[in-house]
C-alpha cells in the first residue's frame, strides 16, 4: 500500500496491462457507447478500401482505458490531462499492452506526468501518450 | 465549399448517468457506477449537432479518421451535470485534417475542461 501523497520516483515503471483483443462486437458496443458509429470501424469492407486490413479499434477506446489503468494503479492521485496520438491502428482481433513511465515528478501543485505507450502483441506503436495527475 | 474554419455553441451537454454507466462500462472500469471519467467528453463530441456540422466540413476531403485527442481539466467532471459546450474547428489541407478545439464551462460559466481533437481526412480510392 502506497501512503497517500507519497509520489513515485521518475522512471518508475507503471504494471502493465493488456486490453483485448477486440471483437467485431466490441467495438459495435463501443461505438453505441461514445456515439463514435464512424463506418471506418463497423464496415470492414470501408476498412479495406482506405488500406485497412480489418476493422480498425476506436483510437478513443484506446486512450479512455489508460483511465482505469491509472487509477487502478493510484487511486489517491486525480487524472487532470490526458493525450494521446494515435500511431499503428489496432485493427479488430488484435490486443493491446498498455504501458506508463514516470517521466516527470512535480511539487507545486504535487504531481506526475507520466509518458503512455500502448502497442499491439506484434510490438507495433498503436498510441503514444502522456497523462498528468495530482494529489487529489 | 465548406467553410476552413467554423465556431459554433455553445451546446448544452449532460452527463447523464445511463451514458456515463455505458462510457465506463465499455472503456474498462471494473464499476459501471463512478463519476465521467476524463475521456467522457468524447461522447459529447458526437451529439448531432456537432457531428453534421464535422460532417459538412470533411466532405469531399476525405474520411475522418482521429489522429490525436487532448484533455485538459480545471475541475472534475460531475455526473447528472449540463455544461456548456463551445467548439472551433479548422480544416487544413495539407494534409488534409480538421483540428477541433472545445471549451467546457459551467451554466454558471467557470471552465471545467478544454478539449482538442484532430481528425485526419483520408481518401478512399474510387
Amino acid at each position: 500500500m502506497i501512503p497517500k501523497g507519497t509520489l513515485p520516483r521518475a522512471g518508475e515503471k507503471l504494471p502493465q496491462r493488456q486490453i483485448g483483443p477486440f471483437s467485431a462486437e466490441d467495438l459495435a458496443r463501443y461505438a453505441q457507447a461514445s456515439g463514435d458509429d464512424n463506418p471506418l470501424h463497423l464496415d470492414a469492407n470501408l476498412a479495406r478500401a482506405v488500406g485497412f486490413p480489418a476493422r480498425p479499434a476506436h483510437g478513443m477506446r484506446i486512450l479512455a482505458a489508460f483511465e482505469p489503468f491509472l487509477a487502478d494503479w493510484r487511486p489517491d492521485l486525480r487524472l487532470v490531462a490526458l493525450k494521446g496520438q494515435f500511431l499503428t491502428p489496432l485493427l479488430e482481433g488484435e490486443a493491446a499492452l498498455l504501458t506508463g513511465r514516470i517521466a516527470k515528478v512535480e511539487t507545486d501543485p504535487p504531481g506526475v506526468i507520466i509518458r503512455l505507450l500502448a502497442h499491439s502483441a506484434g510490438g507495433a506503436p498503436v498510441l503514444m501518450g502522456e497523462a498528468r495527475l495530482t494529489c487529489a | 465549399m465548406a467553410a476552413a474554419s467554423l465556431r459554433f455553441g455553445p451546446i448544452l451537454v449532460t452527463a447523464s448517468p445511463e451514458a456515463v454507466r455505458q462510457f465506463r462500462r465499455e472503456t474498462g472500469w471494473e464499476a459501471a457506477e463512478g463519476p465521467p471519467p476524463t475521456s467522457f467528453p468524447a461522447v459529447w463530441l458526437r451529439e448531432p449537432a456537432i457531428r453534421t456540422k464535422i460532417r459538412h466540413m470533411a466532405e469531399g476531403f476525405g474520411v475522418p479518421v482521429h489522429e490525436a485527442q487532448h484533455f485538459v481539466y480545471a475541475q472534475p467532471l460531475q455526473t447528472g451535470q449540463t455544461y456548456a459546450l463551445t467548439l472551433e474547428a479548422t480544416r487544413e489541407v495539407d494534409p488534409p485534417r480538421l483540428s477541433i478545439a472545445g471549451e467546457i464551462h459551467e451554466p454558471e460559466g467557470a471552465l471545467v475542461a478544454e478539449v482538442f481533437s484532430v481528425l485526419r481526412l483520408v481518401q478512399a480510392p474510387a
